[in-house]
């Protein structure tokens, strides 16, 4: 059986919302990018959303934005951002 | 360019924004230019009557973001000071939300810094706002949408009817 490695998953507004939670901790396989963390997660939310992220979500690893593929180290934070509307 | 001493102060606070103590922290002797943007809840939005906003953070990240615009906006100008508050929970029409006040030796570079730290603020800070009517609440997406404003990109676009800069 392939080690998994933690990975926590933070959801905010209408995201936390529909998943009835801001914080989900998640044990993804080894080379897991910020899209696989979210294919996971609806699968476990499907109130979140669809298998693809959508267009208007965006991602941070670690409290800044990345992009959709790239490596996600043990441990780390993923949070996804859906459109802000700060001041 | 900003002096190597540029002075830069981001908060996230769950009170009320002091506004004189932002601009205290900002101004420094060298400084004739202290330009402050206060954004406050309004009464409407969208054909909506709002009667309250709630504002929620990503918090860790919502300062590191703030710190990094602070960062890049008093390197791009010849602001010496910056200081960015946002404030979060329930607040209700005519209350601060937002406080921006850059200072520098003249107003021209006080008012580009001050622009352009609250444009970048919009555009990338997590912080989200549901608005509070009469017939209930939504999640307020910016109209100018996600999509269109990459991270890290600076000169957000402004809309047309913008006076540019000047309020």
């Amino acid at each position: 059986m392939a080690a998994t490695m933690p990975v926590r998953v933070l959801l905010f507004a209408r995201l936390r919302e529909a998943a009835g939670r801001r914080e989900i901790d998640l044990a993804m396989p080894p080379g897991a990018t910020p899209r696989d963390v979210w294919a996971a997660l609806v699968e476990l939310h499907p109130a979140v959303g669809s298998a693809e992220p959508p267009p208007e979500v965006r991602v941070a690893l670690d409290e800044a934005y990345c992009g959709w593929s790239v490596a996600v180290a043990a441990g780390s934070t993923v949070a996804f951002i859906p459109p802000v509307a700060g001041g | 360019m900003a002096t190597p001493s540029a002075r830069l102060l981001v908060s996230l606070t769950d009170g009320v924004i002091d506004a004189r103590e932002l601009e205290e922290f900002a101004r420094g002797d060298g400084d004739g230019a202290v330009c402050t943007f206060t954004g406050v809840v309004r009464d409407h939005n969208e054909g909506r009557a709002v009667t309250r906003l709630e504002y929620e953070a990503y918090p860790a990240m919502a300062e590191s973001e703030m710190r990094r615009i602070g960062t890049e906006v008093l390197a791009a100008t010849g602001a010496d000071g910056l200081a960015i508050a946002h404030r979060v929970g329930s607040l209700a029409v005519g209350e601060p939300s937002v406080v921006v006040t850059a200072a520098a030796a003249h107003r021209a570079d006080a008012f580009a810094a001050c622009r352009r730290a609250i444009d970048e603020l919009k555009a990338r800070v997590p912080i989200w706002k549901r608005e509070h009517t009469a017939d209930g609440a939504v999640w307020v997406a910016d109209a100018r949408g996600g999509h269109e404003a990459h991270p890290g990109q600076a000169g957000v676009t402004v809309p047309p009817s913008d006076p540019g800069g000047l309020s």
